[in-house]
């Protein structure tokens, strides 16, 4: 569990990349959103429904991505995200920025005679 | 699905009503929508699918807690990387993440015009952790956004207020679309006051691209005001669910129904759970004879207005008489979930409520155009479904 936890809060940092990321192929609402990270992440990461109001909050207010609602003709309406375009240059600099990272952190983490 | 609906009123419970809120609401209703039939469809029976639903958002706590939780996020996730900036000096990436976690800590300082500045100085600044050469641009590159957040944060009273304003009408009611057939809009709004003409209000874009421009209707403070952009307001409110439940129930939802005999159980029985407060209706009772109809609504939550309540009560005969030509009687009793055992009692007499409507109440009514004709210009008055329902009170028995 505690590893989990640890897996968990290692992805949390990067979660409102991973968010654009999925807005970068199209435009989605809510709980699609959620279950894409869950099938993308092949199960292995199910991000919780209220992390993500905040998440889309806080990118909305750094203006990475729009929100409209969908004309759903019957059923509940449904909130979709669009990604701007200084969502997208976020998008490429936290991709960016977590490359470099992982491989500084490889680099620390893996030092020779250390590493198997 | 009226039980996502609740349930979501429910967790909003004690929360003020601002346009934010009622567009998150009505967002998180069409998630949890959307999660239930997906459950659905994946072969879950009713029950456990509800049940895995609401347990996908217990609480509005984390989602208003957005402070403490990205200092979590920050602090957690900055563990490892923290090891980072201590041998790999230098690193913008890590600054970056400096920046994360110092700005939350600033905010409460850094008022000033200068966010961008404070949050270069909170990087590099910290105490702690040795002082990376940062590179400005890198560093404030992502604080700057989070500072914006939290500015706004700093002046909620100023800003909340104007921006509510603001932004109400334009957002905050949208999500009431969902609940009024748009067909049906034109039409109870036209005997209303001034429809607002407003062209090319491209409604799903006006959310994203922000406020003010749609222009608000003054709604009239007494009665129920549907405007035309979606918004429902009841005597100069914003419209709680009960209201626009009556708002949008429409005459199709009672077509199938219409000229329903009396002794037709299921008939009535899902006319009445069709109706707005359907999910706490039970008791069904047509053996009074003398074309008596009985039944309860208990347990009806007790956040629900009074007002509201008499609205949804007045519809629902309204309703019941134009569908149910037999029905003379209606009876009616009220309890709420506070108060189970203090029921209010009404009885509603069909020529008592054709006199008030001015109209014979039957099956020819329950199209667009009856239904425009009893809401609109009736039901929708200032008093008309108090003094209705008033007229109908008993004394409990």
């Amino acid at each position: 569990m505690a590893t989990r936890d640890a897996v968990s809060d290692l992805i949390r940092g990067n979660i409102d990349a991973i968010i654009l990321k999925i807005l970068s192929g199209q435009d989605s609402y809510g709980y699609e959103i959620l279950k894409s990270i869950s099938t993308l992440s092949q199960g292995e990461y199910e991000m919780k429904e209220p992390s993500l109001y905040t998440s889309l909050k806080r990118l909305e207010a750094q203006g990475f991505v729009e929100s409209y609602w969908g004309n759903e003709t019957q059923g509940a309406r449904r909130k979709y995200y669009r990604m701007t375009s200084d969502g997208l240059q976020e998008l490429t600099e936290a991709t960016d920025r977590w490359v470099h990272v992982r491989q500084i952190i490889d680099r620390l983490l893996m030092q020779e005679g250390s590493a198997r | 699905m009226n039980e996502l609906r609740m349930y979501v009123e429910h967790l909003f419970e004690g929360k003020v009503l601002t346009s934010e809120n009622i567009e998150l609401k009505e967002e998180m209703y069409g998630n949890l929508v959307a999660r239930y039939e997906d459950l659905l469809s994946e072969g879950l029976d009713e029950a456990e699918a509800l049940r895995r639903t609401k347990a996908s958002l217990t609480s509005l706590d984390d989602v208003f807690a957005e402070v403490p939780s990205d200092v979590d996020a920050a602090s957690d996730g900055g563990a490892v990387p923290a090891a980072g900036v201590d041998e790999g000096s230098g690193e913008a990436e890590n600054a970056g993440t400096n920046g994360d976690i110092a700005v939350p800590v600033q905010t409460g300082t850094a008022e000033g015009e200068d966010a961008a500045r404070a949050a270069e100085t909170a990087g590099t600044t910290r105490p702690g952790g040795p002082t990376p050469v940062t590179e400005p641009t890198a560093a404030t590159l992502h604080p700057q956004p989070e500072q914006r957040v939290n500015r706004r944060r700093v002046w909620p009273l100023v800003l909340v207020s104007v921006v509510g304003i603001l932004i109400f009408f334009a957002i905050g009611v949208m999500g009431c679309n969902m609940i009024v057939g748009i067909s049906s809009l034109d039409h109870y709004t036209s005997s209303q006051n001034e429809p607002i003409d407003s062209p090319g209000n491209g409604a799903d874009d006006q959310v994203a691209s922000g406020s003010g421009t749609a222009a608000p209707a003054i709604p009239s403070d007494e009665g129920v005001y549907v405007d035309p952009n979606g918004p429902v307001y009841f005597d100069g409110e914003p419209a709680d669910e009960l209201v626009r439940e009556v708002v949008g129930s429409s005459s199709n939802d009672v077509l199938a129904q219409s000229d329903a005999s009396m002794s037709d159980v299921d008939a009535l029985n899902t006319l009445i759970f069709n109706l707005p407060m359907g999910e706490w209706a039970a008791n069904l009772d047509v053996t009074r004879g003398n074309g008596v109809l009985r039944f309860d609504y208990v347990r009806v939550p007790d956040h629900f207005d009074g007002d509201s309540i008499d609205l949804a009560l007045a519809y629902n005969a309204t309703v019941l008489f134009c569908a149910v030509p037999d029905a003379q009687k209606i009876q009616v009793t009220v309890s709420e979930s506070d108060e189970v055992s203090e029921r209010d009692c009404y009885v509603f007499d069909r020529a008592a409520v054709e006199e008030a409507y001015g109209v014979p109440l039957d099956a020819s009514m329950v199209n667009e155009a009856g239904w425009g004709q009893l809401k609109s210009d009736n039901l929708y008055k200032n008093d008309f479904a108090e003094h209705m329902v008033d007229r109908a009170e008993r004394d409990a028995r």
